[in-house]
C-alpha cells in the first residue's frame, strides 16, 4: 500500500518540547518576555474579527456568495440583537436545515409524482369506461334498434325481420346476419372503400361470437322447421367513430336484439310445396327475444406495460396491439381476438384475459339494468334521442 | 375471380348428399365415432399428438418464394411475390404493407366451395394477415406490398393453421426480412376433450354444442406463434367456454407450436444448402470448362 513515509513508520520529532513546561525551561527573561508579548498577541481585541469585504470575495467564489446571500442578508438586523457569535451559529443550522428539508420533499415529490399512477388523460383509471347512453326503439320503421353513444363514439343499429328459408343443415334455426356500414360521416378515413375492411372485421366478431346455440337461441325464429324462418338484418351505423368501435357495437347490437319485437304468427299453413302464414293485425302482438345469454365485446388495449380498456381514439392510434373478447353473463367467453400490427407474449395474453372477464361481467350487468329499466318505462318514455 | 357461366351450377334448391348421412348431426353419434373408449382417434393417434407433418420450400418457380405444406389430408400450397408499390395509394407509409389471401380451391372441401372468396375466406385473410405482420419487418421496405397467397388444396381441418405455418416458410423463403419465423397450430374443444390439430370432421363437432349435462365448452382455437421471441403473434377463437379452457389451451399451443418450430427450421435449412451445393457445383464445372479451354 502507498504510504506517505515509504513504508517507514512516522515518530514525532517534537521531542520533550510536546510539553509547554519543558518548551519553558531554560528561556531567558528576554525570551520569557517575547513569548508573553506573543501570547498577549493572540488574544483578539474587542473590535475583531473585522469583517474584511476583500477577504470575503477572496475566499468565497461567486456562486457560493451568490446562494449564501439571501440568508445573510436575513441574519444581519439579527447580530444586534443575538450577538455575532450566535447569530452565525444559527444561520450555519439555518441553512443546513433548509437544504436537508428541500432534499426530503424532492424525494416525497418525486415518489409521490413519478410512481406509475393509474391515470389516463381524461382522468379515468385504465380499467374504466366513458360514460354511456344508450336508447332502445329509436327507429320506427325497424323492428329493434338502439342507439349509443360512448363519449364520441355513436352507434346506430336497426333490427329488419324477414321471412326466409332456413339453411338445410340447420332446419329448426332462424339467420341472423350482421352488416356494418362504416360511412364517411364519421371519420374521413372511411372515405369510398376504406371503411370496408375495418366494417367486415366488425361484423365478422359479431359473427364469430354469436355463432353458438349457448349464445343466442337462433330456433326462436323458427315458424316452420325446415321450411319458413325469421331472419334478422342487423345493421350497424357507425355515425360519429371516436375509438372502441368493437365495444360500442357490440353493446348496441344486444340492445337493439332486445328491443326487437317479431310478430306472432297465427296460422301455418302448407299447400303443397307452398307455406301460408297469417300474421296477428295487432301491432303490439309479438314477442321479444331472450338476449340474456349474448355476449359484450371487450376490446383492451396495450400501451406501454399495462393494457386500458375503453380506449379513446387516440389512445388506439398508441397502441400497437390489441385483444377483443367477447364475454356472456355467464362468464362465458364466445371469441378471442387479435387487432393491431404487435404480438404478445403468452403470459401477458393471460393476464389480459383475466383481466377482460371481470370487466364483460361488469358491462353485460350495466347493460341489462339500464335496458330493463327502460323496458319497464314502456310505451310512455320520454324519448331523448335525436332521431325523435 | 369471375364465375365461369358456362359452368353448371345445377339446381337452386340441392342440397349436399352430407347432410342424409348417418350421424352427421347427431353429436353423441359423432363423439362415438370419433373417439375410441381408450380415447384414441379415428386416425390412431392420441388426443395430444399433433398429425405429422410435410413441408417443402420453392415448389412454385414464378414465384419469389413459395411452400407446401402437408398434414394427411390437409394440404396447402403457398407464394409469395416480389415487392410491388402498393396499388392506389398516393400518400407515403413508413412500414410496408403485407396483402394476404387466404382460398379453399373449390373442390377442397366437402361441399363445392365458390370461387368468390366468402365470409369465412375473408375472415382467415385477416387472421393470415395479423399472424404475419407481427414477424416481418416491414420498416425494411417502406411504401411496398408484398402479397402472400395460400391456398387450401384439400381441407381436413386445420387449414388455418398449416396455411400461416406454411406461409411463414414462404415468406422466408422469398427472403422477406422477417424476426422469426411464424408457426401456428389449431386446438378444437368439445366438452372435456381437447383435440389437437383437428381433422374436418372433429373441427364440425367442435362447433357443435355438447349435449346437456356435460361441461358446456366447445370452439376452436387457433394461434399463431414466434418461438425465438416467445411472442404470440395472433390468437383466435370461436365457440364458447370458460375463461380457465382458454387460458390452459394457450399453453398446450405453445406447446404445440414448439414442436413444429424446429421442422419449419429444417426445412429451411435443406433448401439453403441445397442452394449451396448447387453453386458450388457450378463453380466447379465453370473451372472444369476453362482449363479445357487453355
Amino acid at each position: 500500500m502507498a504510504s506517505d513515509t515509504g513504508g517507514v513508520k512516522p515518530f514525532a520529532i517534537q521531542g520533550r518540547l510536546a510539553r509547554e513546561r519543558e518548551r519553558l525551561l531554560g528561556m531567558t527573561e528576554k525570551e520569557r518576555a517575547w513569548r508573553r508579548q506573543w501570547l498577549k498577541d493572540q488574544e483578539l481585541s474587542r473590535n475583531e474579527p473585522r469583517y474584511v469585504p476583500e477577504y470575503y470575495t477572496e475566499r468565497y467564489n461567486p456562486i457560493r456568495r451568490a446562494y449564501k446571500m439571501p440568508l445573510d442578508m436575513a441574519f444581519k438586523p439579527l447580530a444586534p440583537v443575538l450577538g455575532a457569535e450566535r447569530t452565525a451559529v444559527i444561520r450555519w443550522f439555518t441553512g443546513k436545515f433548509l437544504m436537508i428539508g428541500f432534499a426530503i420533499y424532492a424525494t416525497a415529490y418525486y415518489f409521490k409524482y413519478n410512481a406509475h399512477e393509474d391515470f389516463r388523460c381524461d382522468g379515468r383509471t385504465r380499467l374504466d369506461y366513458r360514460p354511456m347512453e344508450v336508447e332502445t326503439d329509436v327507429v320506427s320503421h325497424a323492428s329493434g334498434s338502439a342507439r349509443l353513444r360512448l363519449a364520441n363514439t355513436d352507434i346506430l343499429v336497426g333490427v329488419k325481420t324477414e321471412i326466409d328459408t332456413p339453411y338445410p343443415e340447420r332446419p329448426r334455426e332462424g339467420k341472423i346476419e350482421f352488416f356494418v356500414d362504416c360511412s364517411a360521416n364519421a371519420t374521413p378515413a372511411f372515405e369510398g372503400r376504406g371503411g370496408e375492411e375495418l366494417g367486415t372485421e366488425i361484423s365478422n366478431s359479431l359473427a364469430t361470437s354469436y355463432q353458438s346455440s349457448q349464445t343466442f337461441d337462433l330456433t326462436a325464429l323458427c315458424i316452420l322447421p325446415g321450411r319458413q324462418c325469421w331472419k334478422l338484418y342487423v345493421d350497424i351505423l357507425i355515425l360519429e367513430c371516436g375509438g372502441n368501435l368493437f365495444d360500442a357495437v357490440s353493446l348496441a347490437v344486444k340492445a337493439a336484439l332486445h328491443n326487437v319485437r317479431i310478430p306472432k304468427v297465427k296460422a301455418a299453413s302448407l299447400d303443397g310445396g307452398t307455406v301460408d302464414l297469417q300474421l296477428s293485425d295487432d301491432p303490439f302482438d309479438c314477442y321479444h327475444l331472450d338476449v340474456s345469454a349474448a355476449p359484450c365485446l371487450v376490446t383492451l388495449c396495450k400501451i406501454g406495460d399495462h393494457c386500458v380498456v375503453d380506449p379513446t381514439a387516440e389512445e388506439e392510434m398508441c397502441s400497437n396491439a390489441s385483444v377483443v373478447m367477447a364475454i356472456t353473463e355467464k362468464s362465458l367467453v364466445t371469441s378471442v381476438f387479435k387487432t393491431g400490427v404487435g404480438s404478445f407474449h403468452p403470459q401477458t395474453l393471460l393476464d389480459i384475459l383475466k383481466v377482460g372477464l371481470a370487466i364483460g361481467l361488469n358491462l353485460n350487468k350495466a347493460l341489462k339494468a339500464a335496458l330493463l329499466e327502460e323496458r319497464e318505462q314502456g310505451h310512455v318514455k320520454e324519448c331523448c334521442g335525436f332521431l325523435k | 375471380m369471375p364465375v365461369d357461366s358456362r359452368r353448371l351450377q345445377g339446381p337452386e334448391n340441392a342440397n349436399s348428399y352430407t347432410l342424409y348421412l348417418p350421424n352427421s348431426n347427431t353429436c353423441r353419434g359423432l363423439l362415438n365415432d370419433l373417439i375410441t373408449n381408450d380415447k384414441k382417434r379415428k386416425d390412431g393417434r392420441g388426443l395430444s399428438d399433433h398429425r405429422r407433418i410435410y413441408m417443402k420450400t420453392g415448389v412454385v418457380s414464378q414465384a419469389k418464394g413459395s411452400a407446401y405444406i402437408e398434414q394427411n389430408n390437409t394440404k396447402v400450397i403457398c407464394s409469395v411475390f416480389d415487392p410491388r408499390e402498393i396499388p392506389r395509394k398516393s400518400d407515403y407509409s413508413v412500414n410496408g404493407e403485407l396483402y394476404c389471401e387466404f382460398k379453399f380451391a373449390p373442390f377442397s372441401c366437402i361441399k363445392w366451395r365458390s370461387h368468390q372468396p366468402d365470409a369465412f375466406e375473408k375472415e382467415c385473410s385477416l387472421i393470415l394477415r395479423r399472424s404475419l405482420e407481427p414477424a416481418v419487418c416491414r420498416h425494411e421496405f417502406p411504401n411496398f406490398q408484398v402479397d402472400v397467397y395460400a391456398l387450401v388444396l384439400e381441407n381436413d381441418g386445420s387449414a388455418l393453421a398449416a396455411a400461416i405455418t406454411c406461409a411463414g416458410l414462404a415468406l422466408a423463403d422469398a427472403s422477406v426480412p422477417m424476426y422469426d419465423l411464424v408457426v401456428a397450430a389449431t386446438l378444437g374443444i368439445h366438452g372435456d376433450n381437447k383435440f389437437l390439430d383437428p381433422s374436418a370432421e372433429e373441427e364440425s363437432l367442435c362447433n357443435i354444442s355438447p349435449p346437456d349435462g356435460r361441461s358446456h365448452n366447445h370452439g376452436i382455437i387457433t394461434a399463431a406463434f414466434s418461438p425465438a421471441h416467445q411472442q404470440m403473434s395472433d390468437f383466435a377463437q370461436s365457440g364458447v367456454m370458460d375463461i380457465e379452457c382458454v387460458t390452459s389451451s394457450i399453453e398446450v399451443l405453445r406447446e404445440a407450436c414448439e414442436i413444429i418450430y424446429p421442422l419449419s427450421q429444417q426445412c429451411l435449412l435443406k433448401s439453403v444448402t441445397k442452394v449451396f451445393k448447387k453453386k458450388q457445383t457450378e463453380t466447379k464445372l465453370d473451372i472444369s470448362s476453362d482449363k479445357i479451354e487453355y
